[in-house]
């Protein structure tokens, strides 16, 4: 990031066609005003309001309020005049801002991911938002809105590696055709939501549902005080969380294409705002396979592929690649999005048998805490209420389900986990009822830490945890023997390559 | 692994301005309990069985051997080690962590000091990788002297860390 101020100010608008000169600062379309309004509505509402009430006869306080209002509108007005981007032959450079110019500068060689977004807006007009994100902190540029063969161009001007040698005058070499991974449609809508695989976004969606159909038996009732009791916030609340958690998994069907284009990987989704995402292969950490117990009925597993951290913090990407795939079918990409072959299930190793023991005890000291938590909470109950029997009988219902929970998960995660390590690659099968696969290629390694707590060094066994770029996976394998764990750390230690990066 | 006689201890000076570290903070807890104390026997009129100060005291004495016991083994348990092919370090008491960074992983180092620490000549080193969940190894009180060793030698690009 830096602070300048660049003379050549020739500003074409509304994007650019290819005859433009390269180097010239590119303005952006002026639909971006309608879009920033859309984005800060409440902004500009409060703005507008206080400019509207801004004569009421008091001077002083009319000209605070005219200010405010003005304070809060202008800057969708001053984005789309002050913005201004251009490629040169090593750099993307952008700057904005009236009073103070924000210019950020991102080295074309370090460009990690391309994304494109679409909002309604962009829609309606044929426009989308191109994001530029580079490694580092704070390093992301949102380039929008812009015409569609504008942020193609800039697409295509940023997808080589730039340097200082080469120049952007020549056209860049035209893509391979994209293969697609997975394409997905409205068919598929009810098996994506059936297996999602976040329990979370499950029990919100049911929840959601359940209150909803609540709310319309009561709505029947045409009953003032009963529609008051029922449609409380936290009732609204939920419901609205339903429904986004629930378009969240219908975008995962709808128009969902992932698919790779010469040395990159994108993703197609949304249903009203399309966003496409964006990375090159070469920064993908590892791939991630997820399934739940209804997936497993269904025959379908989740993938993803794992991205290096490229925006300063602010999380990784991790690429969805099919909801839905066919089990088995992350085989036939591994070898082009993690440039490695898949391991043979057979080969997986099982964790130290000791590690049930270790797991079954934690899950009772565990559950003796629920009990004193539980316990203690019925005696108040009972104390305040005088519902002997009644709170009894719930706490022991609750405490009986806790305890198997943990105990069922104890041995389910037990029985599940397996560890791998061959010439290339590494791999960590964990859950008890949802099931996650992470296979890293042994060479994006970026570190390794090895714990163990008293009670397992009494058990003679180790945690080895595996780290990558990727924020969004954890490679671990817990309750190795040591020898184990030592072959493990190891052979990863020994392997990372000397490129030094991610 | 973290039972390796290669591992470099801590030095003493380490040990001692934990002490006076912990010893400090013990103080302050001690005088908020006193003011608390004193607060609490005005505000209520109950005259206690004890004079003033001698129960946060008590807490304070036991306090004080907590803290120290735990900064004493902690010092004991954190060691670090630099090859020709990694920087492993290892702390913890009850989990006991050893955490090793290839010297090609290294993104970048920084040496860092405090002024208890440049009292001592001790420093604090931060070994900073591309790792998402471990993104830096941070040793904390190591001589000034090993610091920059460290530094020179891990330091991405330099002639020590080539090798």
């Amino acid at each position: 990031m830096s602070q300048d101020a660049d003379p050549d100010d020739r500003t074409p608008q509304g994007g650019h066609t290819e005859s433009d000169p390269p180097d010239q600062w590119r303005r952006l379309h002026p639909a971006t005003i309608l879009s920033d309004l859309v984005r800060r509505l409440p902004q500009v509402v409060v703005g507008l309001l206080l400019i509207l009430n801004s004569s009421g006869g008091n001077r002083v306080i009319d000209t605070i309020q005219l200010v405010i209002g003005v304070v809060a509108i202008a800057p969708v007005i001053v984005r789309y005049v002050t913005a201004r981007y251009r490629v040169d032959a090593s750099l993307l450079r952008w700057r904005e801002g009236l009073f103070r110019r924000h210019t950020v500068d991102v080295p074309r060689s370090r460009i990690q991911s391309i994304d494109s977004r679409v909002d309604l807006i962009g829609r309606a007009f044929g426009l989308e938002t191109v994001v530029v994100s580079s490694a580092g902190g704070d390093s992301e540029v949102s380039v929008g809105l812009v015409d569609r063969e504008a942020a193609a161009r800039l697409r295509r001007e940023l997808q080589r590696r730039g340097t200082a040698e080469r120049s952007v005058d020549a056209l860049p070499p035209p893509e391979p055709a994209p293969q697609t991974l997975a394409e997905r449609s409205g068919s598929d809508v009810v098996r994506v939501v059936l297996t999602a695989t976040e329990t979370g976004d499950a029990v919100v969606v049911v929840v959601g549902v359940w209150l909803a159909i609540g709310a319309l038996n009561v709505l029947d009732l045409l009953s003032g005080a009963a529609l008051a009791g029922w449609i409380s916030l936290a009732t609204v609340a939920t419901m609205i969380l339903a429904v986004t958690t629930l378009t969240g998994l219908v975008s995962r069907a709808i128009g969902f294409r992932s698919e790779v284009q010469g040395r990159r990987v994108r993703v197609h989704q949304g249903i009203l705002g399309r966003r496409s995402q964006e990375a090159p292969l070469v920064r993908v950490q590892a791939m991630t396979v997820r399934d739940s117990p209804v997936a497993r009925r269904l025959g379908t597993e989740a993938v993803w592929a794992d991205t290096a951290d490229v925006s300063g913090g602010s999380g990784g990407e991790r690429l969805l690649i099919d909801a839905v795939a066919p089990v088995g079918r992350w085989r036939w990409w591994a070898p082009t999005l993690a440039g490695t072959a898949a391991p043979n299930d057979a080969e997986l190793r099982r964790v130290a048998p000791v590690s049930l023991r270790r797991r079954m005890i934690a899950a009772t000291m565990q559950s003796l805490a629920s009990v004193i938590v539980i316990v203690a909470a019925a005696v108040i109950v009972v104390e305040v209420n005088e519902r002997g029997p009644t709170t009894w009988m719930i706490a022991g219902a609750v405490l009986c389900s806790i305890v198997a929970v943990r105990f069922g998960r104890a041995v389910l995660s037990y029985r599940h986990e397996r560890w791998l390590i061959d010439d290339r690659d590494l791999v960590f099968v964990n859950g008890a009822l949802n099931r996650t696969r992470t296979l890293v290629p042994r060479r994006r390694a970026q570190s390794v830490t090895v714990s163990a707590n008293w009670f397992q060094r009494r058990l003679g066994v180790r945690n080895v945890h595996v780290d990558t770029a990727a924020p969004s996976i954890s490679g671990a394998a817990r309750d190795l023997y040591v020898r184990d764990a030592e072959t493990l750390t190891d052979a990863v230690l020994a392997t990372i390559d000397q490129t030094g990066g991610v | 692994m973290w039972d390796d006689r290669e591992f470099q201890p801590l030095p003493a000076a380490a040990l001692q301005i934990r002490l006076i570290g912990g010893l400090l903070v013990v103080v302050v807890v001690v005088a908020v309990a006193v003011a608390v104390d004193f607060v609490i026997r005005r505000s209520t009129e109950i005259e206690p069985p004890v004079v003033i100060g001698v129960i946060p005291a008590a807490i304070g004495i036991l306090l004080l051997v907590v803290v120290e016991l735990a900064l004493w083994l902690g010092w004991r348990a954190t060691g670090w080690r630099l090859d020709e092919r990694l920087f492993a370090m290892r702390s913890g008491v009850y989990t006991r962590e050893w955490t090793g960074v290839p010297r090609d992983r290294v993104q970048s180092v920084l040496v860092a000091t405090n002024p208890l620490q440049r009292w001592r000549g001790l420093a604090t080193v931060t070994v900073r990788t591309a790792g998402a969940h471990t993104p830096a190894v941070v040793l904390n009180d190591v001589e000034e002297e090993a610091a920059e060793q460290v530094r020179l030698e891990l330091a991405p690009g330099s002639m020590q860390g080539s090798g």
